[in-house]
């Protein structure tokens, strides 16, 4: 895949995201329609996400999230290893988009939250065969305060120096910020979310 | 040919590499997984399977349920094996995978292939097949490789907790000569599936192996169950035959000299169209009977009326002629039995040339009744060889 080796020639590590407003309306309307009204037989924490993939372009460190569609996503409430991404779902969905928009390939992938999961870190294993360098963004879809509902994560890897445990992989936030170009400059008032 | 999604989950992990099947534990799990994926496709064509591995660094989905055959045996290739089975974690995905299969109207089936050592507790199995069976997914056990104390009960327990109406099996496959593949063919794993998918799987296997079949009469059940079938029946008929002949051997010495001499060429026949024979001779017998009887009283079309009023004539003449005709009379119930005594009687040719005699009107000499009497001796003739080619069997 050329897309792939030509972020590999200029991949540096990533500085910022920018998420497009339609991203952001898809994803609430995605939660709305699928995961809000699950009973909450478990803790508020753990409610049903909705979880998918990112589409964009990346120059020179900055991310730029143009588009996203949801992938069934599965996982077991009580035990979080357990989990299943239907990665030929997003592989005929992706060479579909691919077909009206060139430009766009993946970037990363965003889950609902609204916090991190342990089985996140998984979940993005799975996309680095997608793409060298993927970001994770949770999208607050209820916030209680102000401010963006973006937070943006790229993985990172530690190696111990005396080499004797195996390298753990560690989130990094990265900054975010909602961007638009002219036609997408729709009001987006947060507290009727 | 139900409706199915399949998951089948692959054991990968390091016990793969031994060599006890030929020519490796993950060789013949690639065969006997290529093998179920063809026979589910072919059943019916709706159906759906994916694969997953339940080893290497954790369980992977390799493909989420398609009928796309080509893709599905793609991801077998260039599999590779390493670490640790989790049978738990790759149940239970699988169960998570089937829960987003396309077409609702299929049924949940799990089959997984258990190589390795297990290292769960029975009783957290046994949470996940009530599980399993509380969301109504089917599940089917393929025992093979490492063989562990207590492996097969905690697989028992599994397939008792998941089971429902038999749908779920278990099949332990100990280390052989034959493949796994040829193994789990006769198993309920493929013969679940109906014809279809059996056959598709016994016709690659057949062509794979093509050495000794564990089946009678070299004919694969699966195959062609109806003709198993109809040649099981004819032993079974023969065996009766050969005990009522047994009884009736002194009388029938003497016709038996005359049956030698027209034996050699009916006897090959018979024996490659015994199992068509078997349904229509009983019919043949009777109906030839009935025409000798309305032959000899000049009556077109027999009638079972009037032949019953032969009989009670004949009774009077001949006991061991009204005996015959009895049997003869018999429907459907006895049609092993019937067939054997008829045959017995129009076998005779001493007996029938007397019956046909004593019968009025009826000329021995008529080019009829001759034409009659030639080609019934031709069938129970063969019979008759049969009864002796047994006989000295059975002496020895």
């Amino acid at each position: 895949m050329d897309v792939i080796k030509t972020q590999q020639i200029s991949s540096r590590p990533i500085e910022k995201v920018i998420v497009h407003p339609l991203v952001l309306l898809s994803i609430v309307d995605n939660y709305n329609r699928d995961a809000k009204d699950t009973r909450k037989r478990v803790a508020k924490d753990t409610r049903k996400r909705v979880v998918g993939v990112l589409l964009g372009t990346s120059f020179k460190g900055t991310v730029d999230v143009t588009n996203s569609y949801a992938v069934p996503f599965e996982e077991d409430e009580k035990d979080s290893s357990i989990w299943f991404l239907d990665h030929n779902y997003h592989e005929s969905m992706f060479s579909m988009f691919k077909r009206i928009n060139a430009k766009e390939h993946v970037v990363g992938w965003y889950s609902t939250g609204p916090k991190l999961r342990e089985n996140d870190l998984d979940i993005h294993r799975l996309f680095h065969n997608y793409v060298p360098n993927p970001i994770m963004v949770i999208i607050d879809v209820q916030p209680k305060e102000l401010g963006i509902p973006t937070k943006a994560y790229y993985d990172v890897e530690e190696f111990k120096e005396n080499g004797t445990q195996k390298s753990q992989k560690f989130f990094v936030h990265v900054p975010s910020e909602i961007a638009a170009h002219e036609v997408e400059e729709i009001r987006m008032p947060f507290d009727e979310i | 040919m139900v409706l199915e999604a399949t998951m089948i989950c692959v054991d990968n992990s390091e016990w793969m590499r031994n060599g006890d099947y030929s020519p490796s534990r993950f060789q013949v799990q690639a065969d006997a997984v290529s093998l179920v994926c063809g026979a589910k496709t072919q059943s019916n064509p709706e159906n759906t399977v994916g694969i997953l591995t339940m080893a290497g660094k954790g369980v992977r989905v390799l493909a989420t349920p398609t009928s796309d055959l080509g893709k599905i045996l793609s991801c077998m290739h260039g599999l590779e094996m390493g670490g640790e089975m989790n049978l738990a974690a790759g149940i239970l995905i699988a169960q998570l995978a089937l829960k987003h299969r396309q077409n609702k109207n299929q049924q949940q089936r799990i089959i997984v292939f258990a190589g390795s050592p297990i290292k769960h507790e029975k009783k957290a199995l046994e949470i996940i097949g009530k599980k399993l069976k509380k969301n109504s997914v089917a599940l089917d056990i393929v025992d093979f490789g490492e063989e562990e104390d207590g492996k097969p009960e905690k697989l028992e327990a599994l397939l008792a907790s998941v089971n429902n109406n038999d749908a779920s099996h278990i099949v332990h496959v100990p280390p052989s000569q034959n493949a796994l593949s040829d193994v789990l063919i006769s198993t309920p794993v493929f013969t679940g599936d109906g014809e279809g998918g059996s056959g598709f799987a016994a016709t690659t296997a057949a062509a794979a192996a093509g050495g000794v079949s564990d089946f009678d009469f070299g004919v694969d059940p699966n195959i062609d169950p109806e003709l198993a079938l109809a040649l099981r029946v004819s032993m079974e008929e023969e065996r009766a035959r050969q005990e009522a002949a047994a009884k009736k051997a002194a009388e029938e010495a003497s016709s038996q000299e005359k049956g030698e001499d027209a034996q050699p060429q009916s006897d090959s026949q018979n024996a490659t169209s015994t199992a068509t024979e078997k349904v229509s001779d009983p019919m043949d017998e009777d109906d030839l009977l009935k025409e000798a009887l309305a032959l000899s009283m000049n009556i077109p079309g027999s009638d079972s009326s009037a032949g019953d009023a032969q009989m009670s004539e004949a009774s009077n003449d001949d006991q061991e002629l009204a005996l015959a005709l009895q049997m003869s009379m018999q429907d459907g119930s006895k049609e092993s039995s019937a067939p054997s005594d008829v045959s017995k009687v129009l076998g005779d040719q001493s007996f029938m040339s007397s019956i046909i005699s004593s019968l009025p009107g009826v000329d021995p000499n008529d080019p009829n009744v001759k034409n009659l009497l030639a080609s019934l001796p031709g069938q129970s003739e063969s019979q008759q060889k049969k009864d002796e080619d047994e006989k000295p069997k059975d002496e020895k």
